[in-house]
């Protein structure tokens, strides 16, 4: 394997062709100067959106063939076969430059799907798939969530019946992200009602050009459309588009849903990174004139704290991949700080803004915050709960008993038939 | 001032419920025909709570706040009265040549046309409280009025800020400091009192979606970490409904009293809002539930006439300073 000093200089050689470097070094803030645009989600009008998403795989399959697109991801695929240490090496020098945001495709798509494909498809889907999305022509979602299958995931009522060589897929998915954008989603579907609810579920890679497939936008408080309705009416999905085994899905969501919880909570502030860090904040005090409010400065260096924090958490959790582990538990305790610092930074900036928050002023970065501010409770919810995340520190890292409850061990259609399943 | 017996409450409450669920609210001719000056004479504090809650509740847009100031000052309710700075809470002194605030009511289809405030002066004249060493001047200016700025948080709030020219020399009914301070008292009790009922609309949301929404096969307002938010939020409105009562019975230092119920009021939102939000999950975030009305109304409402988060530093500092705080006072300092 490549020395980490010698990658990184090919790293370097590779993006001063490739991009422009910020004009300051990440950490410096001059207030007032650039743009104070702060916003989690893509809340920009559909035909920005679509630049985004166009410079966003670009960006990506400049990367593939330079061989930075998949840093960690087998040769065979395009990839480099490095260690994660590499990849964050990458992160990190990239950070460096000004280059386009490629969270449309990397954060469910290449972090979690991509890995699950790996892990769970056949040859040929890997071969068809894993270098069109890793190049950037192909964007993933998870058909996971229904309306009756939120933080209780396992409830999918989703139907797959096989008919031949084929599965003929039935039922509404929702807050589906990214679905507008992707080419392909990884539904989970109910295949054996016979069976309790976490032993009859079927994973499948869905085209989402098939017929039966259609995406509704859902509209979000903080203004933008970034989640969706899909609904697959009689979708005909090829068996060889399974993953994993039949009624196995559980097994193979749980590679997704682990890979989520590192990608959600190791991404740091992802696209609010530059506000969401001392140098910003203390600019931010700074420029509203309570540089000696005490409360405020202990509020700070409170948010400060935790964010160097999960920083130094994300950094173990890369040390335990290292070493061979798997991603684990942990990844619930980055989740569940990731959302509570954004939320935190948020709150302080509105503090320290005060009133002039309350309506645009045209104060550079101020008003600005609102569409974090509001953005700020899906923090708490996607990807898991907190809810979800604590029971799961409670349960398989403290070694608490298990709430209270027998439906995990009831055959699906009975849950149903006591009106169990909303 | 005798106060409404309990059967009389509940049959003003129904009355106001009633009204707000109408289609077109026109509230001077409801309240006029509900008898509502009666209602006032008879037990102000109730009747006043009474109506802000159900306004709340209802996510109304209505000019009653206006109306709250007009009439703690005797002014005639077609004034449509400037809250100087961006919460409601500034000043405009003499020597000014503009004023930027907010203006309460509502504001109607068009916003500030033609024809002035919808449903206020019909000369589209707005009324700026100018502080002078012998009281507060209340200056009638033309309006001219573009709004000069997005509603900000709540689309479908009731406040607006513009911004007014001022007349070189200034003249108009003056009222005292301490009957403005009061007025500004009144508005936040009514403030306050609104954003019990906007809080007490969404705890009734969640709380029902609690019993309803069904995960791990039983309702997800079974599982203690849900229904312990529910009980928080509960406990909070309970609190700000507790501080609100105790701040119309206070008789002196009616400001300081007036002060802490908004304090409180807009600590409940923050608390209710973020409980009620979580247990929505990803519903709550989306136009799919009108969770979100609430949350944005409550937060405007918090942001009008001092955030808790301010106005408890200001009490804090009053608190330190040995001594209690008149709005007007406070707004002389910041000047």
């Amino acid at each position: 394997m490549i020395e980490l000093d010698e990658f990184t200089a090919q790293v370097r050689a590779f993006l001063d062709g490739a991009a422009q470097r910020r004009p300051h070094p990440t950490g410096m803030v001059t207030w007032g100067e650039g743009t104070d645009r702060i916003s989690y989600f893509g809340d920009e009008p559909a035909e920005v959106d679509k630049a985004n998403v166009d410079a966003a795989r670009d960006w990506q399959r400049i990367r593939f063939e330079a061989g930075f697109g998949w840093i960690t991801g087998p040769e065979e695929y395009g990839g480099r076969g490095l260690s994660r240490l590499h990849d964050l090496a990458y992160d990190s020098v990239e950070s460096e430059y000004d280059v386009p945001d490629t969270g449309v495709l990397s954060l469910i798509g290449l972090g979690m799907i991509g890995p699950t494909i790996l892990e769970h498809a056949r040859a040929e889907i890997r071969d068809a798939y894993l270098p069109a999305m890793y190049r950037g022509e192909v964007i993933a979602c998870q058909l996971f969530s229904e309306p009756g299958a939120g933080s209780d995931l396992a409830n999918v009522q989703t139907k797959a019946v096989r008919d031949g060589d084929e599965w003929v897929l039935s039922g509404q998915k929702v807050w589906t992200s990214v679905a507008h954008h992707s080419q392909i989603g990884m539904a989970l579907c109910r295949t054996n009602p016979e069976q309790p609810k976490h032993k009859g579920i079927t994973a499948f890679l869905v085209d989402m050009s098939l017929p039966g497939v259609e995406v509704r936008p859902l509209r979000q408080m903080s203004g933008g459309s970034e989640f969706n309705e899909v609904f697959l009416s009689d979708v005909r999905v090829p068996d060889d588009h399974r993953l994993g085994e039949v009624d196995g899905g559980w097994r193979v969501t749980m590679t997704t849903l682990m890979n989520e919880r590192g990608s959600v909570g190791g991404e740091g502030a992802g696209p609010v990174s530059h506000v969401v860090q001392a140098p910003f904040l203390l600019a931010m005090l700074a420029a509203h004139g309570h540089s000696d409010d005490g409360a405020l400065r202990r509020r700070l260096a409170e948010v400060v704290a935790d964010l160097i924090a999960t920083e130094s958490l994300n950094r173990r959790a890369v040390r335990t991949l290292q070493a061979g582990g798997t991603p684990g538990p942990e990844a619930s305790v980055s989740k569940l700080m990731f959302g509570s610092n954004l939320t935190r930074a948020a709150h302080l900036a509105a503090e320290i803004a005060g009133p002039a928050m309350a309506a645009d002023t045209g104060l550079w970065g101020t008003y600005s915050w609102n569409e974090l501010l509001l953005s700020t409770p899906a923090l708490r919810i996607l990807g898991g709960t907190e809810e979800i995340m604590k029971n799961i520190l409670g349960e398989r890292v403290l070694g608490l008993p298990k709430e209270p409850g027998n439906d995990a061990k009831v055959p699906f259609k009975d849950q149903l038939q006591a009106g169990a399943a909303s | 001032m005798s106060s409404l017996d309990a059967e009389t409450t509940e049959a003003v409450r129904s009355s106001l419920r009633e009204m707000f669920a109408g289609d077109r609210l026109d509230l001077p001719a409801s309240l006029a025909a509900l008898g509502w000056d009666d209602v006032v004479a008879e037990d102000p504090a109730t009747a006043t709570t009474l109506l802000f809650v159900e306004h709340g509740r209802a996510l109304a847009t209505s000019r009653a706040l206006n109306s709250v100031i007009c009439s703690a000052l005797a002014l005639d309710d077609a004034h449509t009265i400037l809250l100087p700075g961006t919460d409601g809470l500034g000043s405009v002194a003499t020597g000014d040549t503009t004023a930027t605030g907010l203006v309460l009511g509502g504001l109607g289809v068009g916003g500030l046309g033609v024809g002035g405030l919808i449903d206020g002066d019909p000369a589209g004249r707005i009324t700026v409280p100018v502080g002078t060493g012998d009281g507060v001047v209340l200056v009638a200016v033309d309006a001219d009025p573009q709004p000069d700025a997005a509603p900000g948080f709540d689309p479908g709030s009731s406040v607006t800020r513009c911004t007014v020219a001022l007349p070189a020399s200034i003249s108009g009914p003056t009222v005292s400091t301490t009957a403005w301070a009061a007025s500004i008292a009144a508005a936040q009790r009514a403030t306050a009192a609104e954003i019990v009922g906007v809080c007490t609309s969404a705890l009734e949301l969640a709380v029902a979606h609690t019993r309803a929404r069904e995960q791990y096969g039983r309702p997800i307002g079974a599982f203690q970490a849900v229904r312990h938010r529910m009980s928080e939020c509960h406990a909070a409105i309970e609190s700000a409904k507790d501080t609100l009562r105790a701040a119309w019975v206070t008789t002196e230092d009616i400001g300081w009293a007036a002060t802490v119920a908004k304090a409180r009021a807009g600590r409940t939102q923050a608390e209710v809002m973020r409980h009620c939000i979580q247990v929505f999950g990803a519903m709550g975030l989306t136009e799919e539930s009108d969770l979100h009305r609430y949350v944005t109304r409550a937060a405007a409402l918090d942001g009008l006439l001092g955030g808790h988060l301010d106005l408890s530093v200001q009490l804090g500092d009053a608190l330190l300073a040995g001594e209690p705080v008149h709005p007007v006072a406070r707004i002389k300092e910041t000047t």
